[in-house]
């Protein structure tokens, strides 16, 4: 964690250190989940509570826990606020909970709830800890959602399960579009993945060069910064 | 206290599982009702549409009353195999309640009520093979077992945009009216005209091909089972 401000953070998780493009997290579900909107949308803002209210409860009890338990400590505190959010799915949006099956429970398993909450609230404050991760949760769903968007569109010609592209009827000669059959099946998902890190990667090599370029224009002539030596080595 | 002696770690993981469980059984003992009485509300849905009548979830109140409007026979399977009349025996309120919760599965409902074209239909649920497990669904037929005039997935777990197209619009439509030839519905592999619903033919489902051969065979062993329950109905009516 470079920054530890509430802004920092932000960026941080949804950015430098992305759970799923940079740190390669949640991918499971990512592959699973993504070929509807209204699916991914439901399942995000689950794990954006779950990671969030999990972070805080182990930062509140950070001092008690033993240090050879905390692990199944932070298991018991996840699978706490999962069959939670199960339970409310299930009295009040049981045609979601239908719809999302087995992946609510396995937000349990989700390796950037545990990951968030070892690495982070084990070892700051409450507040900041629920700021964590909720706005990993965010990093998670802001990708989720741009590959849902795709996959949806090109898959059943829907977005929020609303018509957007006229399906190609040929009993009645109508539309023109004939859905992606591919993008509805979870190997779609390794590819569109697989794009959108390429595309995220060459961004943020492209800014770190920028940045690079920045300071070492604005240091002074034979400061360390700009000296090298021959063969490119410092 | 040693935070990380034995005592210390018992007491823990005691105290914190106590801590983190006692809530769950309370949220879970508060939404009970509300799940069970889902349950209810699904099936009910499920039967008014396989029965032709357009449902909102949403109105539980007026999905129930209009429930309660549809006529339900409640049946013994004997044994689990064969679907002949003997295999069948119709219960009164009191041996129903306890069957359920003796022998659930032995424990069938059959619907009746009249089509929106006045015409009299009777429907079931039935449990269909998928490729990721079973795929609960209520068929509606006319009494002469001539027709299916309804479908309606209750549950299923197949694949979105695959499988699970067996819940779109456009799959129950060609289910829909559809007529048996020679007391059969065959499954084809080429196109077929789907507003053809005299041909005996329905389509399968690009890229799900398990999900449509189980869908297929429920058609037709469903037909089956609705014959030998008639019959005991049939018999039922006629006597004084």
């Amino acid at each position: 964690m470079s920054q530890t401000t509430f802004a920092g953070n932000l960026k941080d998780n949804l950015w430098t250190n992305n759970p799923v493009f940079v740190q390669i997290l949640g991918i499971c579900s990512t592959l699973a989940v993504t070929n509807s909107l209204i699916n991914t949308g439901i399942m995000t803002i689950a794990l954006v509570i779950v990671t969030g209210l999990s972070s805080w409860a182990i930062s509140l009890i950070r001092e008690l826990v033993p240090r050879k338990v905390r692990m199944i400590t932070q298991v018991v505190i996840i699978s706490f606020f999962v069959i939670l959010v199960d339970i409310f799915l299930n009295a009040y949006l049981p045609d979601i909970r239908k719809n999302l099956a087995a992946y609510v429970g396995l937000i349990i398993t989700n390796c950037i709830v545990m990951g968030r909450m070892e690495a982070f609230g084990q070892q700051n404050k409450p507040l900041i800890s629920l700021w964590d991760g909720m706005t990993s949760g965010l990093g998670y769903a802001a990708v989720l959602l741009t590959l849902a968007f795709f996959r949806e569109l090109l898959g059943f010609g829907t977005l929020f399960n609303i018509p957007i592209l006229p399906i190609y009827d040929a009993a009645t000669d109508t539309g023109w579009f004939i859905p992606w059959a591919i993008m509805v099946t979870p190997a779609s998902a390794f590819f569109m993945l697989a794009g959108l890190i390429w595309i995220v990667k060459s961004i943020m090599n492209r800014q770190s060069k920028a940045v690079i370029a920045a300071q070492a224009g604005a240091a002074p002539t034979g400061s360390p910064a700009t000296t090298t030596v021959p063969g490119g080595k410092k | 206290m040693n935070k990380n002696g034995l005592l210390y770690t018992l007491i823990f993981a005691f105290v914190s599982t106590f801590v983190f469980v006692v809530p769950l059984s309370f949220a879970n003992e508060l939404t009970k009702d509300r799940v069970a009485e889902n349950a209810v509300i699904s099936k009910a849905a499920a039967v008014l549409k396989a029965f032709g009548y357009t449902v909102n979830k949403e109105d539980r109140e007026g999905t129930k009353a209009n429930f309660s409007q549809v006529k339900m026979h409640q049946l013994e399977r004997l044994t689990p195999l064969g679907a002949t009349p003997g295999n069948y025996k119709l219960l009164s309120a009191d041996e129903a309640k306890n069957l359920q919760l003796a022998n659930p599965g032995a424990y069938l409902e059959v619907f009746e009520t009249m089509g929106l074209d006045g015409t009299p239909l009777i429907g079931k649920l039935f449990t269909a093979t998928g490729l990721w497990g079973p795929i609960q669904l209520v068929l509606s037929f006319d009494r002469d077992l001539t027709r299916i005039k309804g479908i309606s997935i209750l549950a299923h777990g197949e694949t979105p945009g695959l499988g699970a197209r067996i819940d779109e619009a456009w799959y129950q439509d060609m289910i829909t009216g559809e007529g048996y030839v020679d007391g059969k519905i065959l499954l084809s592999s080429t196109a077929v005209n789907r507003s053809d619903k005299n041909d005996g033919k329905i389509d399968v489902i690009t890229g799900a091909t398990r999900t449509s051969e189980g869908m297929g065979t429920v058609y037709n062993v469903a037909r089956n089972e609705m014959l030998s329950i008639l019959e005991i109905l049939q018999t039922q009516e006629a006597q004084p």
